[in-house]
């Protein structure tokens, strides 16, 4: 289920296909500097496919059966006669449909995405990578659908399959927002509502917000039972305040400003973040919810790569947890 | 160096603002956005001692630039060395210029005023000139510059007292406006050699009323070298009630009432408002008081009715007021007059064709006058005795057995007006009256019908009154018949008017001190329309007139006034209000001066005019005038107690000499002009700081 490449490439995009490294990844910079938001999702996209020279059908929705002893209890139904008449042992044949996974790509668009040292910016990465992730499972066939917040939901795209609701979703996240502050609790509560059936929830955000009002929000997501995953995406800058001189600093959210000096903060507010991250990532740890931090300046395709191997391996996890239940 | 306007410099204090901005310019100047300040703690801004070293020459311009302005606009001047000569030292011209107009006579005013007069010669010292004058409706020099000079310094002094322990307040009203150009141009009259440093001072002393008439003022510059010192003399009493003549109206025909509007007005700041009027004759109340209330700035016009029976009361006086200078005022109520006509004819009375008919209607009394027309009776000595106070007559019909007497009443100074009925009755007149034979014939016009009145003489006394076009046709009226009359056989007849046939209508022939107007038709409808016509009645007063028998209208004036006296060969007497009897020189001359309120009495020739002469109302309004006043109509005023400081008056000279030398030396330019310099140098060397900050920003930010 190959969504159509509608866009034709542009000779200027052509052109600006960043090159590969030795390592085979893609440099976020020269990335960045293409305008197509598909094009630039189908480089990462092949390129990690390419890169790999692995089957590509083992996303999350390859079906995985086993077996496992009959006990008593268990429905006769799905016994593998099969087996039972070539080994005389009885198996039970697990579940095996082979459905396709929903899995709904939450992205925020508040201001403070907006900041970037890279020469793009936050909210530029994110989309990026949504865009990826949305190219990579329609490439597979999976139903993708779409949330853009900020302090409430912006967009809407229900998740889905069909041909050309990959080229809808390119466009909502193309479509530039005027958010303002990120309030995830209101956005997450609307989603829970929007989305009944279980699925994949992909949060993309800074989440610099207070813990606090993150903790329900991701909590009531995970009790909803959908598989989540975060990807907080971080500037550079945002983690060690690496800016030249000292300014009136002004909170691209609440337009708050105060004075400082960043060599004479960056003690403190190095300690406070990496405290807001660990906590973050301790909570998310905590309720199960895969955490991935992805800096913009690192390629896009590693942090690909990285999320599906750890979904994997969640996966095998809930799968094997599962089939101890 | 000093300055014109010190307070100025308090402007250079503002030097403190460019030093503050420089200070505080650094705090911050850019921002910064940043996606989160949630854990950014804030750090006092740091100071770099570089960039203020850096703009110390900026700092510098900014100020110095302040400093200039500041100082230019303190008006800096720079002393000359010439010394001032302290007032007090120089000689001194003074004109007492003292006000003796009606308001003066309120209850302390004089004294006080005659106080400060007297204060004010006390100061004089020998080298000091001094003058008096004083005021009312006119100015009088009461002691000139020159007599002052021309006595010994040490009876100066005894000499202006003297002068004026003579003055004393008048009647009049208050020209101030005049009496001040009067003091001030006395300066250049009585200027002599070496007194150019001499200061120029008029003190005023008046109690400054808001009556006074300051017009003259208007159209005159007052010399910037003299000095006014006003030394307001303030009576007792500050409010004050006056009483006004507004008119006469005239005898009522109804009641035959003679009533007289009279205004009240009343100050401001006055104390009492309740107010009654009450006719006098001569000091005797006559009638009942009018009640009336005058609230404080206010006025009111109240109509009085005379007295019916009370005959002769000449005034009205305002009682409740406890100022009474000008509470009284004077009002001859027209006495009726008497009038004996004498008719000489035989008519009916009572026959509408007849003349007596019209006539008798045309003299009916009125209020003003009781006209008594009668037929003389008796043989000649009772018509000499009847005739003895008459005046005027009309005559027409024949004259049997009383041509001697007719003759010699005419002669004494009668007026005969002479209506011949017939030719052979004209011709009986002409020739009992003047011994001529006219030979007047009756002619009827058969040309139309009628003879209508042509050229008619609208100079003589007799048609003055038709004088105006309005009333100057005579074209209506038809003659049917008329006699005519010769006027070459007349010595000295002067002809008043003609019939359009070129004959005498009217015609005047004087005999002794009389005279005689013969008319050459009757009035009567079997001669003329003329007894139904608009003329006829006023015609037949006009005669009265002209035989001086009817009296004058009463005209009112102000003390200070002149009475026009009427023009008269025999010898005026007029009767002042004080009951003394002045003659004035016949002929030389025309007119008397009035100096107190009251009537005045004009005889002459026996007859009676008489003259109300009352004060001034402007000198009721006693609120006193302010220095304003004066000041805006160009007179630099001052109070007695400001001059009297003399190191105000000091401090004024030196703050003018300062102006002066100010305006002739204009350094305030020159500051200015410097403070462009500098703003000019400021922006340049701003504008290239500005460039090298920008070029090591741009380095900075390269550089990472």
């Amino acid at each position: 289920m190959h969504a159509p490449v509608s866009a034709a490439r542009s000779s200027a995009d052509q052109q600006a296909t960043p090159n590969r490294g030795m390592t085979g990844r893609v440099d976020a910079q020269a990335l960045m500097r293409i305008r197509s938001l598909e094009l630039r999702a189908r480089i990462v996209v092949e390129g990690y496919l390419s890169g790999l020279h692995r089957s590509p059908y083992h996303g999350f929705s390859v079906e995985f059966t086993e077996y496992r002893p009959y006990t008593q209890g268990d429905d006769p139904r799905y016994l593998d006669w099969k087996v039972l008449a070539r080994s005389d042992r009885t198996y039970i044949k697990k579940f095996e449909d082979e459905t396709n996974l929903r899995c709904h790509l939450v992205i925020d668009r508040s201001r403070s995405m907006e900041f970037g040292t890279v020469g793009y910016s936050k909210s530029d990465y994110a989309i990026t990578l949504a865009a990826t992730l949305a190219h990579f499972l329609a490439h597979q066939g999976d139903a993708v659908g779409l949330v853009s917040f900020d302090e409430t939901v912006r967009d809407y795209l229900p998740a889905r399959s069909r041909p050309g609701h990959l080229r809808q979703i390119l466009l909502a996240l193309e479509r530039p927002t005027g958010g303002r502050s990120t309030d995830l609790v209101a956005p997450l509560e609307r989603l829970a509502r929007l989305v009944k059936k279980r699925g994949l929830l992909v949060l993309v955000s800074d989440f610099l917000a207070p813990l606090e009002r993150l903790e329900p929000s991701l909590a009531m997501l995970a009790a909803a039972g959908h598989e989540t995953a975060v990807f907080q995406v971080l500037d550079p800058a945002e983690i060690s305040l690496d800016l030249p001189s000292s300014a009136m600093f002004e909170d691209m959210e609440s337009a708050r400003t105060l004075h400082a000096d960043p060599e004479a903060a960056r003690k403190a507010y190095v300690e406070r973040f990496s405290a807001h991250a660990s906590a973050l990532q301790s909570v998310c740890a905590r309720l199960g919810i895969s955490f991935s931090r992805i800096l913009t300046s690192e390629p896009l395709d590693l942090a690909l790569l990285e999320f599906l191997q750890r979904r994997k391996r969640t996966t095998r996890v809930r799968r094997l947890g599962e089939g101890a239940a | 160096m000093s300055f014109l306007t010190p307070l100025f410099l308090l402007g250079g204090l503002a030097i403190a603002l460019p030093v503050l901005f420089h200070l505080s310019r650094r705090a911050t100047r850019k921002r910064t956005a940043f996606s989160s300040l949630m854990f950014l703690t804030p750090t006092a801004p740091r100071l770099k001692r570089r960039s203020r070293l850096e703009q110390w020459l900026l700092l510098i311009l900014r100020c110095l630039a302040l400093a200039l302005l500041a100082l230019g606009f303190a008006r800096p001047f720079m002393k000359d060395g010439s010394p001032m000569v302290p007032l007090s030292e120089r000689p001194r011209q003074v004109v007492l210029l003292l006000d003796t107009s009606a308001s003066m006579r309120r209850e302390g005013a004089w004294t006080n005023a005659l106080t400060k007069a007297d204060d004010i010669i006390r100061s004089l010292r020998p080298i000091d000139r001094f003058a008096v004058m004083c005021f009312g409706r006119e100015t009088r020099t009461v002691l000139e510059f020159s007599e002052w000079d021309g006595t010994p310094p040490e009876a100066r002094a005894t000499l202006a007292r003297a002068r004026l322990a003579s003055l004393a307040p008048t009647w009049e009203g208050t020209l101030l406006g005049q009496a001040l150009v009067a003091a001030a141009d006395a300066f250049s009259d009585g200027d002599r050699e070496g007194q150019d440093s001499a200061s120029k001072e008029i003190v005023l002393v008046s109690d400054l009323q808001t009556g006074s008439r300051l017009e003259s003022l208007q159209a005159y510059e007052w010399p910037k070298d003299v000095r006014l010192n006003v030394a307001g003399v303030a009576p007792v009493r500050a409010g004050n009630a006056g009483v006004q003549w507004l008119a006469g109206t005239g005898g009522n025909a109804a009641d035959g009432k003679e009533s007289v509007r009279i205004r009240v007005s009343n100050t401001i700041g006055a104390t009492n408002e309740q107010f009654s009027l009450t006719w006098k004759r001569g000091e005797v109340a006559a009638g009942e008081p009018v009640s009336i209330q005058v609230p404080p700035g206010q006025s009111r016009v109240v109509t009085m009715d005379a007295p019916r029976d009370a005959p002769g009361v000449d005034r009205i006086e305002l009682t409740g007021d406890g100022v009474p200078f000008d509470n009284t005022v004077y009002v001859a109520p027209p006495e009726k007059q008497r009038l004996s006509v004498v008719y000489f004819g035989a008519d009916n009375p009572s026959d509408a064709t007849q003349p007596l008919f019209f006539l008798k209607h045309a003299l009916e009394s009125s209020p003003r006058v009781d006209v008594k027309l009668f037929r003389p009776q008796g043989g000649e000595g009772g018509l000499s005795a009847a005739l003895a106070s008459v005046k005027v007559g009309f005559l027409t019909g024949a004259t049997p057995g009383i041509a001697r007497p007719l003759r010699a009443w005419i002669e004494s100074g009668a007026t005969l007006f002479a209506v011949p009925s017939s030719a052979s009755e004209a011709d009986a007149l002409a020739r009992a009256v003047a011994d001529v034979e006219i030979n007047a014939t009756d002619i009827r016009p058969t040309a139309g019908g009628y003879a209508m009145w042509g050229e008619i003489d609208f100079k003589h006394p007799l048609f003055s009154p038709f004088a105006d076009p309005r009333y100057s046709d005579f074209t209506k009226i038809h003659v049917w018949r008329y006699r005519r009359l010769d006027a070459a056989r007349f010595d000295g007849a002067r002809i008043l008017a003609r019939f359009d046939s070129g004959d005498p209508a009217v015609m005047e022939t004087s005999l002794g001190k009389g005279r005689v107007v013969w008319l050459a038709t009757g009035w009567q409808p079997i001669d003329s329309q003329l007894a139904v016509s608009s003329k006829f009645v006023p015609l037949v007063w006009s005669v009265l007139d002209y035989a001086n028998v009817t009296q004058a209208e009463i005209i009112h004036y102000f003390v200070g006034d002149s009475l026009p006296l009427p023009v008269s060969t025999n010898p005026l007497t007029v009767l002042g209000p004080d009951g003394g009897a002045h003659s004035p020189v016949a002929g030389a001359t025309q007119s008397f001066a009035t100096l107190f309120p009251g009537i005045y009495r004009v005889i002459a020739d026996g007859a009676e005019s008489r003259f109300m002469v009352n004060l001034d109302p402007a000198e009721s309004r006693t609120e006193p005038l302010t220095m304003d006043d004066l000041e805006q109509l160009g007179v630099p005023a001052q109070s007695a107690a400001e001059s009297r400081s003399t190191s105000g008056e000091e401090k004024r000279q030196a703050s003018l000499l300062a102006v002066e030398n100010e305006g002739r030396q204009k350094l305030w330019r020159w500051f200015i002009v410097a403070t462009l310099a500098v703003l000019l140098s400021e922006t340049i060397l701003a504008a290239r700081a500005g460039r090298r900050m920008r070029a090591q920003a741009d380095a900075q930010e390269a550089t990472p």
